[in-house]
């Protein structure tokens, strides 16, 4: 995706046959939803929530239609491979889409060492028990126990990463097959179990008591465990793009499919709960569980000593990702070799899709350069993203290995919770930003609170999930901080850039002959202030002996692609024309059109795009007062995102200074006051320092201000210095300035505040409003102040920014 | 005394029909969305229509 517009025009490049209907993608995501989640994980969760499984599995089906709402809405509306990647790098941003995708990434490789553990549990199993086969027994190797378990899950993830490098993936026929043999395998299953419980319901019912052994706590943490069975929306959100009627389509697979699913899963627990009987067979198996801690034993309760004091989701819980297959025993003829035979189908197929997922994800970005470019590397012969790939196989086999199953689990849920949450925000966005232009095929009700209650849940079932497994936290926020140390030391550069392309396109560009390190970018709009502004803006670069910029940006509306833009740039290129008759000799000035949505955006790319060690903008003197901005939209916007330092300069007309104030109190904005009077000195105008001394210490001050003048004699600057005592600084400024006949003040910004929006302080922009020549305020770049500032502004601001919208 | 059992079950019943009614209303909102019919949205700003409830 590549696009240069905001969502609603959002389009792609390469149109994929639309040939899967409702029912297709129905069964596409009951098959993500019915597949190994089940198979392996519902033991576990027996284990937690005992009978309240059954509530688990209702509870966790209500909480995520919250976020299947949104997944409908936005696949309705947005209908693209990519699914929450998308959205969230569309409305968020692509710093927050680099995290999303990294999560993403992260989350499919997990779930993908879940279902290799899954399939090497199930493979040991029948080879075993049902061929007599003896396999080696566990070995420690350093930190490590590796069983034959492992060793086939480190095949089954190897094997399927090559399989993904070949290329080869499962047809939309062949994956509705294996679907279909799981849900009958599955409803087989769950007629045998309510047949038994019809039959025995005294003694079915008495195995549900009590309902809640391990209470509410035991059911949230079967909950966040079992969560990754529900991210079937997901998948079908991603085959958007191949589908009849997207629009009506997506949303009613979302829907049809939860439906189905949790029908499903309730019905299974019910029949794994009333159905099976605590055998001396499955007792000895639980007993042996335990004691080798190979299921997650360490957070269950012991097994009881003695049989008739063992429940069923006890036994359950021990037997682990084994339990559904030894209870199916009971339930129906042959239940655990053809449920162990379906588990292994159903795992691997699961693997397959979620190493081409996890594979894609990388790929994309890659491809969007904010991971490095390898990663969007395609094999010369395969065309398959062979390093992708590689690197998606070898995180799979080595969580799987690393990591036990239950842990693996969790880590799992706790990626795709926190990635559910940040598209559940997005969808917020998203609707508040485009939703008029946006042509949906469904709206969720209750907008905002639906996506709300999905953030709110969603974070709920994370955090409970440490009290499960701490380390699945621990791995998920060293992955986490990993993603932003990454981000911060590569990708954010790229992002920049990739941005900035995106936002600005280059029209027309003419370039002195001589080219210098330090340049000031001097945005020209208004042709009557050129000559000031130039002026302002070669004395500077003349100082540090450097160059000057000038810039003028076309802008186009929203709905108008840049690339058709440039017939708007042609006024642009003549104001340029016109106002470099008044570029002196001894500077370089280069001028350079652009054009782009928004012209604040467009200025600040530039700035970066060309290196720009300082922005001079014009302003007309008058503040505003009553919006949210200070001095204008356009100057807040590039004062506050600036990547260099920045000037405001009150354009009077004056066109020539020859008596320059430079109110000062020191810091490093103060400092950049005396650089530009500096330059002004060396133009020929006189420079005063001047400080009031509100303290009274007017020695003290006098010496700062004396100190001050040396430094500046070392340079061969000549200043005067003056002190008063006042009160009232702003008045005194303004007073000492018209009675000393001064043409021009310059002036530091008087302060930045980190929540507040302070674009120079009050101070320097009443000053700015009220003196009667030139002012001009600067503010000096502070990299990591203006960091965390942006990266608030874009955590929080835009959020509120979006709600203030919508009001 | 009301049992857990009967609590989990009235609980567990709610949380499944709450599902099933957001599932049929979503297919209602779809088909009526496509057949031009559902003015409770934000595409209604745009077209003069009533508000997102």
């Amino acid at each position: 995706m590549s696009d240069d517009e905001g969502l609603p025009g959002h389009s792609h490049n390469e149109d994929l046959a639309r040939d899967l209907s409702v029912f297709d993608i129905t069964m596409i995501g009951i098959g993500a939803m019915i597949g190994a989640g089940i198979f392996v994980l519902t033991g576990l969760a027996a284990g937690q929530a005992g009978p309240g499984l059954v509530m688990a599995f209702a509870f966790n089906g209500f909480i995520t239609i919250f976020t299947g709402m949104v997944y409908a809405e936005l696949g309705s509306a947005i209908p693209e491979a990519g699914g929450g990647y998308l959205w969230v790098r569309e409305a968020l941003g692509r710093s927050q889409a680099f995290l999303a995708g990294w999560m993403s990434w992260f989350a499919h490789a997990v779930a993908g060492s879940l279902y290799t553990l899954g399939f090497g549990a199930f493979v040991h199993l029948l080879l075993t028990d049902y061929f007599g086969i003896a396999l080696f027994e566990p070995v420690d190797l350093f930190l490590l126990t590796i069983g034959p378990e492992k060793v086939f899950a480190v095949f089954a993830g190897a094997l399927f990463a090559y399989i993904n490098f070949r290329g080869a993936k499962e047809t939309g026929l062949a994956g509705n097959i294996v679907t279909m043999v799981k849900v009958t395998v599955i409803v087989i299953l769950i007629a045998f179990g309510l047949g038994y419980i019809f039959g025995n319901p005294a003694e079915a019912s008495d195995r549900f008591q009590p309902f809640l052994p391990r209470d509410f706590g035991g059911v949230f943490i079967a909950m966040g465990l079992t969560f990754i069975a529900f991210e079937g929306y997901e998948i079908i959100v991603q085959s958007g793009e191949e589908v009849v009627n997207p629009k009506k389509s997506v949303p009613k697979a979302v829907f049809y499919s939860m439906s189905v699913v949790v029908t499903i899963y309730m019905l299974v627990a019910i029949v794994l709960i009333g159905a099976v009987t605590v055998t001396p067979d499955l007792f000895q198996l639980a007993q042996e569980g335990a004691a080798s801690g190979a299921h997650g034993a360490t957070n269950l309760p012991p097994v009881p000593d003695n049989i008739e004091d063992a429940a069923v989701w006890e036994i359950l819980g021990h037997l682990g990702e084994l339990g559904l297959a030894r209870a199916a025993g009971q339930i129906m003829p042959y239940g655990t070799v053809v449920i162990l035979v379906a588990g292994i189908f159903s795992t691997l197929s699961a693997l397959n899709a979620t190493t081409y997922s996890s594979t894609r994800v990388s790929f994309a970005m890659g491809r969007d350069h904010v991971l490095p470019d390898a990663f969007s590397a395609v094999h010369d012969e395969k065309r398959t993203p062979h390093i992708a790939t590689a690197l998606s196989g070898a995180l799979i086999v080595f969580m799987a290995v690393a990591l036990p199953i239950e842990a693996v689990a969790a880590a799992t849920d706790v990626m795709f919770l926190l990635l559910f949450l940040q598209v559940n925000y997005a969808a917020i966005v998203i609707r508040r930003e485009w939703g008029d232009q946006i042509d949906y095929g469904y709206v969720m009700p209750y907008f905002p609170y639906v996506p709300i209650i999905g953030i709110i849940t969603k974070l709920a079932l994370a955090v409970y999930l440490f009290n499960y497994s701490p380390l699945a936290w621990y791995g998920a926020i060293a992955w986490i901080l990993v993603g932003v140390g990454i981000f911060f030391l590569y990708s954010r550069s790229r992002v920049r850039e990739t941005e900035a392309k995106e936002e600005t396109r280059l029209i027309t560009e003419e370039r002195a002959p001589e080219q210098r390190g330090y340049q000031v970018l001097v945005p020209i709009a208004n042709p009557d202030h050129a000559e000031q502004l130039i002026r302002a803006g070669s004395a500077v670069a003349r100082h540090q002996d450097g160059e000057v910029l000038l810039t003028s940006v076309a802008t186009v509306p929203e709905q108008t692609p840049l690339s058709e833009g440039r017939r708007y740039a042609d006024e642009q290129r003549e104001l340029l024309d016109e106002a470099m008759q008044y570029a002196p000799d001894d500077v370089p000035v280069h001028q350079t059109v652009t054009i782009g949505h928004d012209i604040a955006k467009s200025i600040n790319n530039v700035a970066y795009q060309r290196d720009s060690d300082l922005v001079l903008l014009g302003w007309r003197g008058q503040r505003k007062h009553v919006s949210d901005y200070a001095l204008g939209s356009n100057i807040d916007t590039v004062v506050e995102n600036a990547e260099c330092d920045v000037a405001v300069l009150k354009t009077d007309g004056t066109t020539d200074s020859s008596r320059v104030l430079v109110p000062t109190a020191g810091g490093p904005n103060s400092d950049l006051a005396e650089t530009v009077a500096a330059a002004y000195a060396g133009s020929g105008a006189e420079v005063t320092l001047f400080h009031v001394a509100t303290d009274g210490d007017v020695d003290g001050d006098r010496s700062f201000l004396e100190n001050r003048q040396e430094v500046l004699a070392e340079s061969d600057i000549d200043v005067d210095i003056a002190v008063a005592e006042a009160g009232d600084i702003t008045q005194t400024i303004l007073d000492h300035a018209r009675d000393g006949e001064f043409d021009s003040i310059i002036i530091g910004a008087a302060g930045e505040g980190i929540l507040r929006r302070v674009l120079f302080g009050e101070i320097p922009e009443t000053i700015g409003e009220e003196f009667e020549g030139e002012v001009l305020m600067v503010r000096k770049h502070r990299p990591v102040q203006s960091a965390v500032k942006r990266l608030l502004g874009k955590w929080v601001g835009k959020g509120a920014k979006a709600t203030n919208l919508g009001e | 005394m009301v049992s857990t059992l009967t609590i989990g079950a009235i609980l567990t019943l709610l949380a499944w029909v709450g599902l099933q009614v957001a599932v049929i209303h979503g297919k209602y909102v779809v088909d009526s969305i496509a057949a031009g019919e559902y003015q409770k949205g934000p595409f209604s700003e745009a077209t003069g229509g009533g508000s997102d409830e």
